[in-house]
């Protein structure tokens, strides 16, 4: 994946972002149809959104019975009470953001420390370790399930949280690795030499010079990982399968459909609730989010 | 390729290198542990189970040599399997890439208003649970939900219809599903790319008074080339991790007609009376091997397109 | 009865919990992640699970009890566990109640790590026959440390099911005369639509004019019936009944004559025409297919359905999530047959639901538990929880339940009759079940492919899976003969002696 040349490498990502919209002189004939076409197409898109809010409020057989009707009767609040306080969903939060935040960090401080020395150095070894990336890289996920439980379960971490964070960020990420290689790669190495000429080592080097350089990178993993391990489903379902209060916001939902699965209106509540915090950190962080994903399409 | 800022002295011998490297390795040690443990250690162990008959509750398998692959060959589920995540491929992807293309172009343009907005709703689903998605859609999709009644009132169709739980069009459920869900994430790719194109190529091509076809045929594109490879790559393998969301909506049925290789595989393990571990495992690897060379065709294809543009 | 078409709930220890083995499909967070825990548990040997799932089991104190009994857990608690302790002031009994799928895992994990607990159901390990787990050495006997034979389910105890070499295990706290096409009906609706409710349908024909009717009359805001499709298993259950209501043998579809399957045979034909006549007269719920049985159940509930073919726990399973829809009116039918003449509905006997493991040092204690299990009271108590009925089914006339609840049980004494079960005859046959490859499309499959248009040809479809099974028996017959040496043959399959008007009981197993 090699850049074009006008993106230039120490350029954060951010100085790439969508252009400002600036205020439309007069609205033209094809733009009238643009915007209505996306309003369509935008509709498409909310409309489950506002079904899945619809159905939080109405009881479980007014979901089935009101047909194409949004508006609940009268709102039941008490679903998003139920789901929040009987099913867990409180519990189920905090887990989530326990092992998002464990899973985020050591991905970042992984690769960073990989990334760096893969990017800057050579050493033996160098071009087997990146055969091997390249060789792993496409297997599908789901399917080693198997022996990573098993590894698991003999380091004794089954149903912990740390377990969940090994088996979500020990392994794979080869993405955010190599995104923070080739950002080293083009940083000038006269930043090392003048670091080291006033007595630095190694690690001073990294974490006071090199990992606040890339900041950027860092902003993109931490952002796509946040992202992945927020959704994740089958590793922690497993991992948490007989200790529910481990399970995080993904599994509670499956395993409320599982226990309760009638409660359509409770679920909706639960699905609710667990939408919220993603959608309202995406709304807050949106340019960031973009210039993200943007920055890591680039690399 | 690689930029070398220590000095290598390639006639010392590698102890001393290693001696002398001893903090790279230091620094490479979490992420060598972590991948040898989590990554590279259950894709050699999936592989040897490939080769075992290992009923469910026997503590372990029979090494049975290549008889799971002979199965699998004479298997009909498992090429149906096999030809609905092809037929999901074939679809999904150039559908999600090309349809986040249009969208990208039109809300790169400057005249465009709302994009932030428009941006925000369309990435929404990305960051929704797979399984949430599945829930909503088999409600929203069944013959009393929203889409069916539409549909009838519209005048579109005569009788109300199950697109999740009809055996023709159930796959295509998923696969609009699944396209709708990831659309926002390949939108943003596509914004990266075209951000990446000079403004001046634009004026350029403005002065020159070409119109906006003509302009994105031969200014842009060419330049999209290298990130249609990507984007179609990424997209792929997305297009392969497609499980938690077709085992709520559709759970592989009705009779199989969404049955996408994960599910196969997944039945086969899992939900079987008596589950067949070494038989699932032989085909998740069959299947990882097709993929692969999937992967490569596509690869090559791609080089070879890229060199015919180039040339042209 | 082979492996591929055991009947929902009949399934050896997940006799309870019909309902969960039923929506397995859906389940993603149940049934299929327990199944691929249960895998897992294979593969893994013990660790900080079970360690933190409970105190080891074995190692005296409290006496750990597992099951997956949701709406049993006040009842068990109350009328079983809490006076017994008072009794014995030395006793503690812990029970822990998981999911079926959970509770398969850790069972699983314990027993590699010596940490089972001493009394536990065998939900959620797959649908495994307690003879396989006997010969691992899971359980041991229990016949000697309480008195089961002379207990009042004394005569529902078989060899090859809860009794194993002459020891017994285990034994049946819920009735095996039951079945899970039981119409139920929403009496308002059906008044409604000027259906006299007293008047049972009795044929099929007459369950299709109510459907008519019923549909008719409420113009488009709900329908007859309601014929879940999402489930495969569903499906299957329902056509088993169906079809023995035509005459077929059972359970299993198995001629005990000759031993031969019989699922290409016209009943089973017939039983599949009789779902898609309902379905052409447009009286079934277009949004059937996407509906697992909860599913439907709720969909009943809201008025959306008149009528519904389910199992006992029904009403049990209203009160507990839709209530309003019991104070509505609900009803209950005999199961209709084609004709007017009645055929029976077959079961196997009712299998063992809890038993203690051979790592428990409490074994005294927990059969002496389980022996309060088989009393006159708690099993009224089981009764008024409307569950699966009871095994003193005579409990349930006197019994603290809903009307329809008893006379959905008064109906089965009717309809029900227990039919013979290889294993029974010849124990050897759980090794050629455990050797057979479960086979697709099966019966559900097939069900699933003509309810939803993907296939026209009933009979020939039929014929086909009949065909693969049969060659699939003979395969597993032969794998267990020569690779473990296993004395069995086809002839385990046939029972000659076979009335299908009577109950098939131990002296007929002799006689055979």
């Amino acid at each position: 994946m090699t850049a074009p040349a006008t993106t230039a490498p120490t350029r954060a990502p951010a100085a790439t972002a969508t252009g400002r919209a600036r205020p439309p002189r007069r609205p033209s004939v094809g733009q009238v149809v643009t915007v209505v076409v996306l309003l369509v197409l935008g509709g498409l898109w909310v409309y489950p959104f506002v079904w899945l809010v619809s159905a939080s409020l109405k009881t479980s057989p007014e979901i089935f019975g009101s047909g194409l009707s949004l508006m609940p009767e009268t709102p039941v609040w008490e679903n998003y009470a139920r789901a929040w306080t009987e099913v867990g969903f409180g519990t189920y939060f905090v887990n989530t953001l326990v092992i998002t935040v464990g899973t985020v960090l050591l991905v970042v401080v992984r690769s960073a420390l990989a990334g760096y020395v893969l990017g800057r150095y050579d050493f033996i070894g160098k071009k087997l370790l990146i055969g091997i990336f390249l060789v792993t890289f496409f297997l599908p996920e789901g399917y080693t399930i198997i022996p990573i439980t098993q590894l698991t379960d003999q380091l004794r971490l089954l149903n912990t949280h740390a377990g969940v964070i090994l088996g979500l960020g020990a392994g794979g990420q080869i993405a955010s690795t190599l995104l923070y290689a080739g950002y080293f790669r083009r940083l000038p190495k006269e930043l090392e030499e003048t670091a080291r000429l006033d007595g630095a080592g190694h690690f001073t080097i990294f974490f006071r010079v090199m990992l606040p350089l890339a900041w950027p990178i860092t902003a993109t993993v931490v952002i796509l990982t946040y992202l992945f391990a927020w959704n994740v489903y089958l590793l922690p379902l497993v991992f948490t399968l007989s200790e529910p209060d481990l399970r995080t916001l993904a599994v509670g939902m499956t395993v409320f459909m599982g226990e309760r699965g009638t409660d359509w209106s409770g679920l909706a509540a639960g699905a609710v609730i667990s939408l919220i915090p993603v959608i309202a950190v995406f709304v807050v962080l949106q340019r960031r989010f973009v210039d993200s994903i943007a920055g890591a399409v680039k690399q | 390729m690689t930029t070398t800022h220590e000095r290598t002295h390639p006639g010392r011998g590698w102890p001393r290198r290693l001696r002398k490297d001893w903090w790279i390795y230091l620094f490479l040690l979490p992420t060598v542990l972590g991948y040898g443990a989590y990554t590279v250690y259950p894709l050699l162990a999936s592989w040897w189970f490939a080769f075992l008959d290992w009923p469910g509750f026997a503590a372990v398998g029979t090494f049975t040599g290549l008889e799971n692959f002979e199965r699998l060959l004479g298997d009909d589920l498992f090429w149906n399997a096999f030809r609905n995540s092809l037929v999901f491929l074939v679809i999904a992807v150039p559908l999600r890439v090309g349809l986040a293309l249009l969208l990208a172009i039109v809300l790169n343009r400057k005249k465009t208003p709302f994009k932030g907005f428009f941006r925000t709703l369309f990435f929404l689903p990305v960051v929704t649970t797979g399984a949430i998605v599945g829930v909503v859609f088999t409600l929203v999709l069944d013959a009393s939900g929203p889409v069916s009644l539409s549909l009838v009132w519209s005048g579109l169709i005569d009788s109300p219809a199950n697109f999740a739980a009809d055996a023709g069009t159930s796959l295509y459920a998923g696969i609009a599903v699944w396209v709708w869900k990831w659309l926002g994430i390949t939108l943003i790719y596509w914004l990266a790319a075209l951000q990446t194109i000079p403004q001046g190529v634009h004026e350029a091509a403005m002065i020159d008074g070409a119109g906006a076809w003509a302009e994105f045929r031969h200014v842009t594109m060419p330049l999209l080339v290298p990130f249609l490879v990507i984007i179609t790559l990424i997209d792929t393998v997305a297009a392969f991790n497609v499980f938690d969301l077709m085992q709520t909506l559709t759970g592989g049925g009705p009779s199989f007609s969404s049955e996408v290789i994960e599910i196969f595989i997944f039945r086969t393990a899992f939900q079987a009376t008596v589950p067949q571990l070494g038989y699932a495992s032989a085909a998740a690897v069959l299947f990882g091997l097709l993929t692969v060379v999937l992967a490569v065709v596509q690869a090559l294809g791609m080089r070879w397109a890229r060199g015919r543009i180039g040339s042209s | 009865m082979g492996p591929h078409d055991r009947i929902p709930g009949a399934r050896p220890g997940v006799a309870g919990a019909g309902r969960r083995t039923l929506s397995r499909r859906q389940l993603i967070g149940g049934t299929t992640a327990g199944a691929l825990t249960a895998f897992l548990a294979a593969c893994t040997g013990g660790g900080q699970m079970s360690q933190r799932s409970a105190a080891p089991g074995g190692s005296g104190g409290a006496l750990q009890w597992w099951d997956q009994f949701r709406p049993l857990t006040k009842m068990l608690q109350n009328d079983l566990f809490t006076p017994y302790m008072q009794e014995h002031p030395g006793v503690k009994i812990e029970r822990r109640q998981m999911d079926a799928p959970d509770l398969g895992q850790a069972l699983q994990v314990g027993r590699r790590s010596n940490q089972m607990p001493d009394v536990h159901s065998m939900a959620g390990l797959g649908g495994v026959s307690p003879a396989a787990l006997v010969s691992e050495g899971w359980f041991q006997p229990i016949g000697k440390l309480a008195d089961f034979a002379g207990s009042p389910v004394g005569d529902l105890l078989y060899d090859g099911i809860h009794r194993f070499n002459g020891d017994i295990y285990s034994f049946p706290p819920f009735s095996g005369r039951w079945h899970d096409a039981v119409p139920w009906y929403n009496s308002a609706m059906l008044k409604q639509a000027g259906i006299d409710v007293e008047e049972e349908p009795g044929t099929w024909d007459k369950l299709r004019e109510y459907a008519r009717k019923v549909t008719t009359s409420m113009g488009g805001d709900a329908f007859g019936i309601v014929v879940p499709s999402k489930e495969p298993e569903y499906l299957a259950a329902l056509v088993h009944r169906l079809a023995m209501t035509a005459g077929a043998p059972g359970p299993g579809a198995i001629d005990w004559k000759t031993g031969d399957y019989v699922y290409d045979s016209p009943e089973y034909v017939q039983a599949i025409e009789f779902l898609v006549s309902l379905q052409k007269d447009k009286v079934v719920h277009p949004a059937s297919a996407s509906m697992g049985p909860r599913d439907a159940r709720a969909r009943w509930a809201a008025g959306q359905a008149g009528i519904y073919l389910w199992g006992a726990w029904f009403v049990g399973g209203l009160l507990v999530d839709e209530p309003e829809a019991v104070e509505r009116g609900v009803g209950v039918w005999h199961i209709p047959c084609p004709e007017t003449t009645r055929n029976f509905v077959y079961n196997p006997p009712q299998p063992g639901t809890f038993w203690v493991s051979s790592q428990s040092k409490q074994a005294k204690t927990a059969a002496e538990v389980m022996l309060r299990m088989t009393t006159k009271e708690f099993q009224s108590k089981l009764a008024s929880a409307m569950d699966q009925p009871p095994a003193l089914v005579e409990v349930v006339q006197e019994a603290d339940a809903h009307a329809a609840y008893k006379a959905c049980v008064a109906n089965f004494q009717d309809d029900v009759r227990i039919g013979p079960v290889p294993e029974v005859g010849n124990p050897a046959v759980w090794q050629v079940l455990a050797e057979m490859r479960d086979l697709h499309p099966n019966l559900g499959d097939i069900v699933q492919s003509v309810l939803t248009g993907s296939t026209t040809d009933i009979a020939g479809e039929l014929k086909r899976y009949n065909d693969k099974v049969t060659a699939e028996r003979d395969r597993a017959v032969q794998a267990v003969r020569e690779e473990k040496g296993a004395e069995v043959d086809l002839k385990a399959w046939v029972f000659a002696n076979w009335d299908p008007t009577k109950d098939y009981d131990q002296q007929a197993y002799a006689a055979r």
